[in-house]
């Protein structure tokens, strides 16, 4: 990750190589160097560079993030989530998103600071800021303070890591001027928090490395912890902080495989302290830091929300007025009962109609009555649900019942429904019992008719018989509730479950969608739930009630439900977004994202990367490789091209900020979900790293006279020659062009006309609006 | 020959020297660097080294005997594999006389070489080809179309059919021998990999059925053994040997691949060992550049340009042998299939006229013929949905008329041809609906316009359903006037209102239009092959037929579209969530044998068969490939301690090299079919299976020499007798379901040992 230099002058036993100490160099070299004048002013200057550097990123970095931020007074793109998700929080409603919390409760954090109630939905994109009342710019210029710490963070990472004072201000100087992060920077997104966050991981695991002669010292424990909180933050804004993990791991990797080799002197208990030592900081830390964001997330958003309906309903009945606490009762034998499916909301209907003798297919039908699912509930969703067992006495009790008799609770409680009991549903309009049987079903050929069988057909009653599973019961004790338990139906005698799907039968069918046995019960899709008992009116004492025998769920059990509904929405986020894109176009940056337009004003936002700064930035990453290569092709013929030190700097940290790249991006294209281009933001700017560590390489020599030992600290020497400093103002200057000429559409602040729109039409894909 | 040996020996190493040779000759000169052995335990059993007579002083005559007896050894084994291969694979192989399987596929791939008419699949055709040579062997007429599960008639030789299949999967056992011999393996290790192959049920039950798997697992083993031969020769580059096992190697990886596509992870494997011989050759610096360049040259000869011949040639053949048309006609293009015999193509007018029927081909491969049915689109415009369609049906049929409000001559002497920049009418047959796109966003490609089906023919005129001809090539000669003709002109279609030329999206339709594939008019103008067009079949009563055209389509034009279109269709093979696939299983069901497959109807009188794995096998080679790599972590700490394991560095290198190709060859014969979108079937894990039970005895043996200090201290042999012994113990067990068993399952309930395995249903 670094030059060695500091630490070799303090173990010169250890290193043989680079003996000479920097300081010595530094007088030799001196004198050929041009920069480093000896005259006594501008070596002042030339001594406090790295300071003065600094303070201009933060200056620029604050021009560039805080330009009008107050503009547009709208709501632009994701703002529809983040800011939504931050209102939830302030009204303490729960929502349900595929986001870990800890971005998104900072954005409420700044929220609850101004004092903003939360009142403002976020609804659409383009919805009128100022008219509502949303405290907007204090929300975006608190999220805009992580987007203004990027560049001063990496200038910081790369001095640390042994960079001079121009490599790393060329760094910092392409990331401030990256259009992208400036869009994505000033707006209330996550993005730019979880980007602060991996570059705080990746500065103060730079910051422990060095450190490695002064195991277990203050300084030592400090970053380590460091490292691990700031892990832990950055996997607590999205899941996409696993590869800076990762990218921590791998490179912890290497470092224990240094303290392990005999050659380093260590004894096994040693390296097993630096063993255990590293497992806590980076693992434990990160774990507990995520679980404890989970549970100030859960102990924020206690009342019910639009989140509910993602749950289970064990987890809906431990929120505030949730609503299903209110709906879920006991189901009794004999009760009318209308079931709906949980995917499509249908409710199972039955009609007098019949199946026709032959379909379009030639297939032919049992031509029995329909059993379909229909949007609406009516007096043919309703089915009595019958008991196969004590037949007589159901008889009895369902007489009494009808006959207007008070029946006790006791008596009330021997009929009702448990898990995997034996069922029959007798369709309360049309009076005959539900069946499946062997005849391919209508549209689905693999799957079985569903009809209905009447109550004196005895010869195949074995085909109205159905196992009721309650999903997820644990035992044969559970009781059937309404709205709360969600069922399956799985025919006794052939083993298919009641199933359906949005596919809508023909005309004879009345457009309701086809209902089926599916072979393979246990498919989510096979699911449902039972809404209503007719008749049946919850009174306020059963409220009471049911509040009181409610189970409750421990922190844990809440968190395993959540991060396994958060993997499993990530994953289906597949619908087909006009503006995602492939990985393998974002170094390219053949396209971007509109995120907001004003067609009155032809103004528009529309997030675009610095086209200049990512292609170099590509061409820089592939000079590295091809840099590796040559340089290990050199090496298996014994030829040493740099000298020992680049060389390891090359290896060290060039291979680490090429791999922070490669992690960053590559696990993208095994994703099977929509992808965007602010995916590729993270891994942009270790590329711009990888341009400022290429420039170093080529440019910077000698390499120890112009090595920085601490962002803060002093600089023996600026400038190798006055060509090299050509090369990095060419490069800042063409950054800096690039980013004003894109400018417009990233801040979206100036008027377009065609033209000028057109001429920023750089590549086909760049779809902007207001092209005529 | 000669000139090998002479840069070689320039070189300062005789590499036309076989080991043999300079063993023998210890006195006349010193021995060379590369005569070592080849590795640490080699045993010096490989044939041509010792079948050399004996002509030796006193010191060799004890290495002699030594050998002697090593050389019988090994064939005795080998003789002893191949009899209990040849007796597992053929016993009772015609038991069912039943198409089981994927026989209904591949024995009709068959019988298609019989019958010479042209079909297409997703695998290419070498197998499929070795399959119809066994039915032409046996006389086979074509009668029989082997419908799944229907019975073999009388004159069909079902049995000898199998045998020649059965034949192919015998010989992986010996193989599985001599491979792990040439890697350096003890006899005894080797011979233990042979009987966990021999012996394994489910490579068993594969190989006894006309399927594709037999041949490509022989393949696959052909290419480790000459691989193997490879490593063993690595210190003699250019010796006779060498050349025989490189020439092997290329032989066998263009056979792999032409079996079936996933025989190209073999070849990656043979390409990643031969780009790491070729990296670690690039250090020495002791090698001329002479020498590096026949290094590189052979390899790219004998590893590239053979394998790619065979492949090529494979699909010469079956170009040649498939002249008829068929039913894999639709998946090439036009001109080739006017090539076929019977395909309808041959007598039809060759210019086009107003009023003409015709069918439109696209030039993109899968998108298939521009298709109209009654459904309409499910949003949208909601009007009747076009899309592109591979089958042969009317509703592909189209009347090419004029713009609205003009008409045409409809008799000979009026008739008026189309031609290049002509205004066109492109009128559905069937639903008299016009080719129509408007400003509607399409449906998968959102960016464009969608195309649909609009009007009454000309009842409600509209400039939108008005196209424009623009032809882009012309494939026939003497067309003065540049008309459009029946599949020799490739030309685009227009939309004249919005500018905009009809495409091939290239991506299918949801499931609402039976995912066929999207038609959308591209506003980007993007002119790639996606928007060309031929005009396909062509009816026009006014018109004469064409006289036998010239018209033919180049090998390599076939070559690769037919190659495209294999992928395509291989893609297509994706999983429907709607239906219950019970064959299907996914790759991380596999090593932990979660699933077996019925591979034919389950009534209780038929003969049935279960594919499943020989769980000694399977398990402990599951086992064995996840200790290897915890094993090898934990040398290398202690290397990294300075704690010294091998008396030999080498011995550390040689256990790096053979880990590298037995448990590499399983990684890379497994690991990519996670990353695999289409449907996967536990048949998939055999290749893997094959190195990983190889790996399993390899893992025994290194074990053993680790602990017992020997890879013949009598615990490691206990160990690997054991192994052998349950191996063959459980085969027999489960025998029943590999030989097939004709009585209710539930008579082997008993068997069942996981509840998720099928064998018998408990629920019913």
């Amino acid at each position: 990750m670094s030059v060695d230099e500091p630490q070799l002058k303090r173990r010169p036993g250890k290193d043989t190589v680079g003996a000479l100490s920097p300081d010595k160099q530094l007088h030799q070299d001196s004198s050929n160097s041009v920069g480093a004048g000896s005259r006594a002013g501008v070596s002042e200057l030339v001594r406090n560079s790295s300071s003065y550097a600094f303070m201009a990123v933060v200056v620029l970095s604050f021009i560039t993030r805080y330009y009008r931020i107050w503009d547009p007074a709208q709501v632009v793109f994701d703002e529809v989530h983040f800011g939504k998700f931050a209102s939830y929080y302030l009204r303490r409603e729960y929502y349900f998103d595929v986001h870990p919390p800890l971005a998104k409760m900072l954005i409420a954090l700044g929220g609850w600071l101004i004092g903003y109630d939360g009142h403002f939905l976020f609804e659409k994109i383009g919805m009128d800021y100022m008219s509502n009342g949303v405290p907007y710019m204090m929300l975006r210029g608190w999220v805009a303070l992580f987007g203004l710490a990027l560049p001063p963070l990496v200038y910081m990472v790369m001095a640390e890591s042994g960079y001079s004072v121009i490599a790393s201000l060329l760094a910092a100087l392409l990331v401030t001027f990256d259009n992208a992060l400036v869009a994505q920077g000033r707006l209330i997104l996550l993005d730019n928090i979880m980007i602060f966050f991996m570059l705080a991981s990746v500065y103060s695991y730079v910051k422990f490395f060095k450190q490695r002669y002064h195991p277990f010292g203050v300084q030592w424990w400090t970053w380590l912890l460091s490292t691990g909180v700031m892990l832990g933050c950055v996997v607590s804004c999205k899941l996409v902080g696993l590869f800076t993990i990762a990218l921590v791991g791998v490179a912890v990797i290497f470092d224990l495989r240094r303290i392990l080799d005999i050659r380093r002197g260590n004894t096994m208990l040693e390296f097993w302290q630096h063993f255990v030592s590293r497992a806590f900081a980076l693992i434990a830390v990160p774990v507990v830091l995520y679980l404890s964001f989970f549970a100030i997330h859960l102990a924020i958003l206690t009342r019910t929300g639009p989140g509910d309906a993602y749950h289970t309903s064990q987890f809906q009945m431990q929120l505030i007025d949730s609503p299903l606490a209110k709906s879920s009762f006991d189901v009794h034998y004999g009760d009318q009962i209308a079931i709906r499916h949980r995917e499509t909301g249908v409710f199972v209907d039955s009609n007098p109609g019949r199946y026709p003798l032959r379909y379009e297919d030639q297939r032919v039908s049992s031509q029995g009555q329909q059993v379909t699912g229909a949007k609406d509930k009516t007096d043919n969703s309703f089915w009595i649900i019958k008991p196969m067992v004590d037949q007589e006495a159901f008889a009895q009790f369902v007489a009494r019942r009808q006959a207007g008799e008070e029946i006790s609770k006791d008596e009330l409680n021997k009929w009702v429904v448990h898990h995997t009991d034996l069922v029959q549903l007798q369709h309360a309009a049309t009076g005959s019992n539900m069946r499946t049987h062997d005849v391919a079903s209508p549209m689905t050929s693999t799957n079985m008719e569903f009809t209905t069988l009447a109550l004196n057909d005895t010869a195949h009653a074995a085909d109205t018989v159905w196992k009721l599973e309650i999903d997820g019961a644990k035992s044969n004790s559970t009781l059937l509730k309404t709205s709360s338990s969600f069922i399956r139906l799985v025919n006794n005698k052939h083993g298919v479950a009641m199933w359906t799907h949005p596919k809508k039968l023909p005309e004879w069918g009345h457009g309701h969608q086809e209902i089926n046995g599916k072979k393979d019960p246990t498919a989510k899709s096979t699911l449902w739930a039972i809404t209503e008992i007719r008749g049946r009116q919850i009174t306020a004492e059963e409220v009471e009630e049911m509040a009181k025998k409610q189970s409750g769920m421990s922190f844990l059990e809440k968190f395993v439900e959540l991060q396994g509904l958060m993997i499993k929405h990530n994953n289906a986020l597949t619908t087909v977004h006009p503006f995602q894109s492939t990985p393998l176009s974002w170094p390219f940056l053949t396209r971007g994202i509109s995120f907001w337009t004003d067609a009155a004003q032809r103004k528009q936002i529309y997030l675009l990367g610095n086209p200049i700064g990512w292609w170099v930035s590509n061409l820089a990453l592939l000079a590295f490789f091809a840099g590796l290569v040559m340089l290990e092709a050199y090496g298996m013929r014994d030829i040493d091209l740099v000298g020992s030190i680049v060389r390891r700097h090359i290896l060290r940290s060039g291979g680490f900020i090429a791999f922070a790249w490669f992690i960053h991006y590559f696990p993208f294209f095994m994703m099977g979900r929509s992808l965007f281009l602010h995916h590729y933001l993270p891994a942009s700017i270790f590329a711009y790293m990888m341009v400022a560590a290429c420039f170093q390489f080529i440019f910077v020599h000698p390499y120890q006279l112009f090595t920085l030992r601490s962002w803060s600290s002093r600089a023996r020497a600026l400038l190798p020659s006055y060509s090299t400093g050509l090369v990095f103002a060419v490069l800042v200057a063409i950054q800096v062009a690039t980013f004003v000429f894109f400018a417009p559409i990233s801040y979206g602040t100036s008027t377009l006309t065609a033209e000028q729109v057109n001429s920023r039409r750089w590549l086909p894909g760049y779809d902007l609006h207001f092209q005529k | 020959m000669s000139l090998f040996e002479q840069f070689a020996a320039g070189n300062g190493a005789k590499g036309s020297m076989t080991e043999a040779d300079s063993n023998l000759k210890p006195a006349s000169s010193p021995p060379p660097k590369y005569s070592e052995k080849a590795s640490l335990f080699a045993s010096d059993s490989d044939d041509d080294t010792m079948a050399r007579p004996a002509k030796t002083s006193r010191p060799d005559i004890a290495l002699q005997q030594r050998r002697e007896w090593r050389l019988s050894q090994y064939w005795v084994h080998i003789v002893v594999l191949t009899i209990f291969s040849a007796m597992t694979r053929f016993y009772k192989i015609g038991f069912s006389n039943r198409v089981i399987f994927d026989e209904a596929h591949h024995m009709g791939f068959g019988g298609k070489y019989v019958n010479h008419t042209f079909y297409h699949d997703v695998h290419p055709p070498l197998a499929k080809m070795l399959i119809g040579l066994s039915e032409a062997l046996t006389g086979f007429d074509g009668s029989f179309d082997f419908k799944s599960g229907s019975r073999f008639p009388a004159n069909v030789n079902y049995t000898f059919m199998r045998l020649f299949n059965a034949s192919f999967g015998a010989t992986l056992a010996p193989m599985a021998y001599a491979t792990l011999v040439s890697l350096g393996c003890s006899p005894n290790a080797a011979f233990l990999a042979g009987l966990l192959v021999c012996f394994d049920n489910a490579l068993c039950t594969i190989s006894r059925f006309a399927l594709l798997d037999a041949m490509l697992m022989c393949f696959t083993a052909m290419s480790v053994l000459s691989l193997s031969g490879l490593y063993k020769y690595r210190k003699q580059p250019f010796s006779a040997a060498w050349f025989k096992w490189l020439l092997a190697t290329g032989v066998s990886l263009g056979l792999v691949a032409s079996a079936k596509w996933v025989g190209f992870l073999a070849v990656a494997l043979v390409g990643l060992y031969t780009l790491y011989e070729l990296y670690d050759l690039f250090g020495q610096k002791e090698v001329g550049i002479v020498s590096h360049f026949w290094h590189w040259a052979t390899r790219v000869v004998a590893l590239v340009a053979i394998p790619v011949a065979i492949y090529m040639l494979c699909f010469v053949v079956h170009f040649g042998l498939l002249y008829k048309s068929g039913p894999g006609d639709a998946e090439m293009d036009s001109l080739f299939q006017a090539g076929l015999q019977g395909s309808g193509l041959q007598n039809q007018p060759l210019d086009v006229a107003y009023g003409s029927k015709i069918t439109l081909k696209s030039a993109h491969p899968g998108a298939g013929l521009l298709h109209s049915h009654t459904d309409a689109y499910p949003d949208g415009s909601k009007q009747q949905q076009i899309t592109g369609y591979s089958h042969k049906d009317t509703n592909n049929d189209w009347i090419v008329k004029k713009v609205h409000g003009q008409s045409y001559g409809n008799t000979t002497d009026t008739i008026e041809f189309v031609k290049n920049g002509d205004l066109v009418r492109l009128v559905h047959e069937r639903t008299s609906r016009n080719l129509h796109s408007h400003a509607v966003a399409g449906h998968v490609s959102k960016r464009d316009w969608e195309i649909s089906g609009y009007g009454m023919d000309g009842t409600y005129p509209d400039i939108n359903d008005h196209w424009r001809i623009e032809v882009v090539e012309e494939l026939s000669k003497n067309n003065p006037e540049r008309r459009l003709r029946t599949l020799a002109t490739r030309f685009r279609l227009r939309h004249v209102g919005q500018n905009c030329v009809l495409r091939a999206s290239g991506k299918s339709l949801p499931q609402w239009a039976w995912r066929q594939a999207e038609m959308v008019c591209d506003r980007r103008n993007h002119l790639d092959e996606k928007t060309l067009w031929n005009v396909e079949n062509h009816v026009n009563p006014l018109l004469p037929p064409a006289k036998p055209s010239q018209l033919k389509s180049s090998f390599l034009r076939n070559f690769a579209r037919l190659n495209l279109a294999m992928a395509r269709s291989n893609n297509a093979l994706t999983p429907d969530k709607d239906k219950f696939d019970a064959l299907a299983s996914s790759p991380q069901d596999w090593p932990i044998m979660r699933l077996g497959m019925r591979m034919c109807g389950w009534e209780d009188g038929e003969v049935k068969f279960w594919l499943i794995g020989n769980p000694v096998v399977w398990l402990l080679s599951t086992l064995a490939v996840v200790l290897g790599p915890i094993q090898m972590l934990y040398y290398i700490v202690r290397r990294q301690r300075g704690l010294c394991d091998f008396a030999q560095e080498k011995e550390w290198e040689t256990h790096l090299y053979v880990s590298g190709i037995l448990w590499g060859g399983w990684a890379l014969h497994y690991l990519p079919f996670f990353a695999m979108g289409r449907v996967t079937y536990q048949h998939h894990y055999f290749p893997a299976l094959y190195f990983a039970a190889m790996y399993l005895a390899y893992f025994v043996e290194w074990t053993g020499r680790r602990i017992a200090g020997s890879a013949n201290a009598p615990s490691t042999k206990a160990v690997m007798i054991g192994l052998g012994i349950a191996a063959i113990a459980n085969f027999l067990y489960f025998a029943p379901f590999t030989f097939g068993f004709d009585y209710p399952a539930k008579d082997l309930a008993g068997r069942k040992w996981f509840s998720s395995w099928n064998i018998y249903d408990t629920t019913k």
